[in-house]
């Protein structure tokens, strides 16, 4: 992409103001994308050094792309963004903290392995308790949710792969899946198998690499990116995930191939993936289990919602399911989890989260339903901090839950 | 100027400042297509510290221009470069809604859409909704006097400005006006602040008067294949004792535009169309959006769509806020401008601009609030070279020139700012100009706020 050019199409109206969570709350021209789109102008055209400050002020983003929705001129804000912060990194490199998350363990599942299995010993050991006694970390270590006894990749080692006859589907296990949310993996395979479809885990692949391109570590992202794409054989037409974040991360491909000789093969790879929800709900006869009759309310992640444009979907699942939705206002705002967005910029997020959880709390709900782990998490945190500690479900979970119920 | 001089001031008293390059850069635009890299940007929290910041710019000769979410079509906050940006977005507060007697005291900051948004919770009714007002600032909004579609019924900002508090250039605080409707007592300074465009003095509390809630709101789409039988409508619209709440006109052009990114069945080959909404009581609404069919109908309109209820309302609306869109995705450049004419001259000052923009080779969307003569052509230009932004000047040159001639002024409502300062003595006599300069002279005898705007 050529930023210079993208970025001159930004008609300076400030239409981004109106929906900018971060402007909303901090009133200064750095938080909204026209102030974003001013840097990587001059900066492109070479009149300004991208050094602190600037950094600063590209890392005050959500990527929720709540501007993207509303520039008249269409701007690519997110790639903008992303391309300015590639920069500052090719040029200044980044700390021994985000190096070794960044280039030597997130990448890596078995290495992700150990830090959970380290994660859950320090939650069991107490050693916790010992972290909350430093005042800076006090709140943050509770964003933490338990960590279950075994990840999601085990689990499916310790799985039989049924047959199906409609087919095969590659599954993308995500981190977050993987590590903290195993269940949802679980729901995904048993309501895949129970509409026929016999499940390909992307065993062999890695994290989508969001980090990595939020960073602006793109050359470790790119390799990552083949190593995922060539996990799955060319014959299976459907890529399958349930993290909206990775959902859009594996779509975006072929922008981190532009004009590369692997752009042809991100986009093949890029036309198959697809959300879980949109696929159960466009290429399954999904089987009617029990009615669960709760109630519950939807928040619309903004890499599910905006990213991928799946907005009607997940509500067609909970209908299905047999609960009950109850709309809450602005269900497309950012949760202020937006990856690690939520821990470094701990008091920014929380002002966004405790907005949600009031939206939420309105809803009367007795549970939250969301597609994207990373806003679950953070939503999680919320309830117990600012509201109760309701569940928190992805619509999966609630199928998988109705059929379960039924004894199918 | 003493910038140095200026800074020990405003961080010996802790107001919020910022001055390195990475951050006032964010400071030098608005959405005209000017920039201008302010020296520092200062965050007040509140008159104190407006007060303090001018006091000392004053004392060190130091060029400030005000601020609020930088949105002026005219270039209104670019300042002197290396100047201060005074940005007042963080004074924001609704301070108070008064509902015994139908007032709201705000800060400059707010935004004009969540006042309106705060008052309609409460049955109440803000009315100036100028098309940025999403993201402009009341400050702002007094500013310019900023008007939009609501003005032709329920007039411009100035009508719902009771009182203000105001920091003049040398850092001294004034009040006038309050919570009262007839207040005649001493000069009527309001008027002189409003619309001077930050020129004499800082907005930094404003009382504004708010009126109930119209019951119910009716609009029709009114489609014509010759201006002046549009135009024709309006009047007889008007001689049959109806205002409605807005008057929108959309040219050719302009439906082409929508037509392609949103389609709504608008048609192309039709010379212009008008929303017309109708509010009030429900009962009168029925019996004004009939007799509005029947003359839209009377006055040649080839088609007259009504809307039903809200949701077809909302689609009609839906065409008219993507043109701005439309507009952008079919330009690599944008001039908006905003001539006002005698409602009688609309059609003619529509031609003239088609005529100058087709002269001029450079593609031309119209949109117009009709009721009250202001036109707002958009050129749209395509390659940005040289010598396509002199044919620009020079086509806009000869709009202004076409909207004096035509008994009319060189702006509704964007404001003067720098971009249409040159027209200045086109339409006002040396004499006028001088006692406007003498006013500002009187009030900021150092140039210290906005000196290059305007005047």
């Amino acid at each position: 992409m050529n930023y210079a050019e993208e970025a001159n199409r930004c008609r300076r109206c400030g239409m981004c103001h109106a929906v900018c969570p971060l402007y909303k709350a901090e009133r200064r021209e750095q938080f909204v994308a026209r102030g974003k789109v001013r840097l990587t102008k001059i900066s492109e055209e070479g009149r300004i050094e991208l050094e602190d400050r600037a950094k600063t002020t590209l890392y005050n983003c959500l990527d929720c792309r709540a501007c993207m929705e509303v520039c008249p001129a269409g701007v690519n804000v997110s790639r903008l963004v992303k391309g300015m912060r590639k920069k500052i990194y090719d040029k200044h490199g980044d700390n021994l903290l985000m190096n070794v998350a960044l280039e030597h363990l997130t990448s890596y599942p078995k290495r992700m392995e150990l830090a959970r299995k380290f994660l859950k010993l320090y939650q069991t050991t107490g050693l916790s308790s010992l972290v909350q006694l430093v005042p800076s970390l006090k709140e943050k270590e509770k964003i933490l949710p338990a960590i279950p006894k075994r990840s999601f990749r085990n689990e499916l080692k310790a799985r039989d792969v049924r047959p199906g006859k409609k087919g095969k589907v590659a599954y993308f296990i995500s981190c977050t899946t993987d590590i903290l949310y195993p269940q949802v993996g679980e729901a995904v395979l048993e309501v895949l198998e129970a509409c026929g479809y016999e499940i390909y885990p992307m065993n062999d692949g890695t994290c989508c690499g969001v980090p990595q391109v939020g960073y602006g570590h793109v050359e470790r992202a790119k390799e990552m990116a083949l190593q995922n794409m060539r996990s799955v054989p060319d014959d299976i037409g459907y890529i399958l995930n349930d993290c909206a974040t990775c959902g859009s991360a594996l779509k975006e491909y072929p922008e981190l191939f532009e004009g590369t000789e692997h752009e042809e093969l991100a986009q093949n790879f890029a036309k198959r993936v697809m959300d879980i929800s949109e696929f159960l709900i466009k290429h399954t006869e999904l089987p009617t289990g029990e009615k669960l009759g709760i109630q519950v309310t939807y928040h619309d992640p903004c890499h599910l919602n905006r990213a991928q444009n799946v907005k009607q979907e997940p509500r067609d699942i909970i209908a299905h399911s047999g609960s009950e939705l109850i709309e809450m206002e602005n269900s497309g705002q950012c949760c202020g989890g937006a990856g690690t967005f939520g821990i470094t910029h701990f008091d920014l997020s929380q002002k966004l989260l405790k907005q949600k959880v009031g939206n939420i709390k309105a809803t009367g709900a007795e549970a939250v339903v969301t597609g994207c782990p990373a806003c679950r998490m953070q939503i999680a945190f919320g309830l117990k901090s600012y509201y109760k500690d309701i569940p928190v479900y992805h619509p999966v979970e609630l199928i998988a839950r109705s059929i379960r119920e039924k004894g199918m | 100027m003493d910038l140095q001089a200026f800074l020990q001031v405003i961080h010996s008293k802790n107001i919020e400042v910022q001055c390195d390059p990475q951050d006032t850069s964010c400071f030098a635009y608005d959405a005209a297509n000017l920039e201008s890299l302010p020296g520092a940007v200062v965050f007040p929290k509140d008159t104190q510290e407006v007060s303090v910041i001018l006091e000392a710019a004053n004392r060190f000769k130091v060029p400030v221009t005000p601020r609020g979410a930088g949105t002026s079509l005219a270039g209104g906050t670019i300042g002197i470069p290396g100047g201060v940006a005074l940005n007042l977005t963080q004074m924001n507060q609704i301070i108070e809604i008064d509902e015994e007697n139908l007032t709201a005291i705000v800060q400059p900051g707010v935004v004009t859409y969540e006042l309106h948004q705060a008052v309609e919770k409460l049955g109440l009714f803000y009315p100036p909704d100028p098309g940025s007002m999403k993201m402009s600032t009341i400050g702002g909004n007094i500013s310019v006097n900023a008007g939009g579609p609501h003005c032709f019924k329920y007039g411009v900002t100035k009508d719902y400005i009771l009182g203000m508090e105001i920091v003049l250039a040398d850092g001294r605080i004034i009040r006038f006006g309050g919570k009262y409707i007839k207040n005649v007592s001493g000069l009527d300074l309001g008027s002189l602040f409003i619309g001077s465009e930050g020129t004499l003095g800082v907005v930094t509390e404003a009382t504004l008067r708010l009126i109930p809630m119209p019951e119910t709101k009716r609009t029709i789409l009114a489609v014509y294949n010759d201006l002046d039988e549009a135009a024709r409508t309006v009047s007889d619209i008007v001689r049959n004792k109806i205002v409605p709440a807005t008057l929108e006109l959309m040219d050719q052009e302009s439906m082409r535009l929508i037509e392609r990114i949103r389609p709504a069945n608008l048609p192309l080959d039709a010379a212009a169309a008008i929303l017309i909404a109708v509010d009030g009581p429900a009962s009168q609404v029925e019996k004004e959006m009939k007799l509005v069919e029947t003359l839209c109908l009377k006055n040649g309109a080839r088609e007259v769509r009504v809307a039903r209820d809200d949701k077809e309302q909302e689609k009609l609306w839906e065409g008219r806020r993507s043109a701005n869109g439309a507009m952008s995705q079919n330009c690599k450049a944008m001039v908006v401008e905003d001539a006002s004419v005698p409602r009688s001259k609309l059609p003619d000052m529509i031609r003239k601009c088609k005529e100058i923009a087709e002269r001029y080779h450079i593609p031309c969307a119209i949109l117009g609030h009709s009721g009250d003569g202001n036109v707002h052509p958009h050129l749209l230009l395509q390659e940005l070279t040289q010598e396509e932004w002199e044919r620009a000047d020079k086509a806009v040159d000869e709009i202004f020139r076409a909207a004096l001639d035509l008994g009319g002024t060189l702006t509704g409502e964007h404001g003067i700012g720098l971009v249409k300062k040159k027209y200045m003595n086109w339409q006002f006599s040396p004499d006028t100009m001088d006692l406007m300069r003498s006013l500002k002279n009187t009030l900021d005898p150092n140039q210290i706020l906005n000196r290059n705007i305007m005047l």
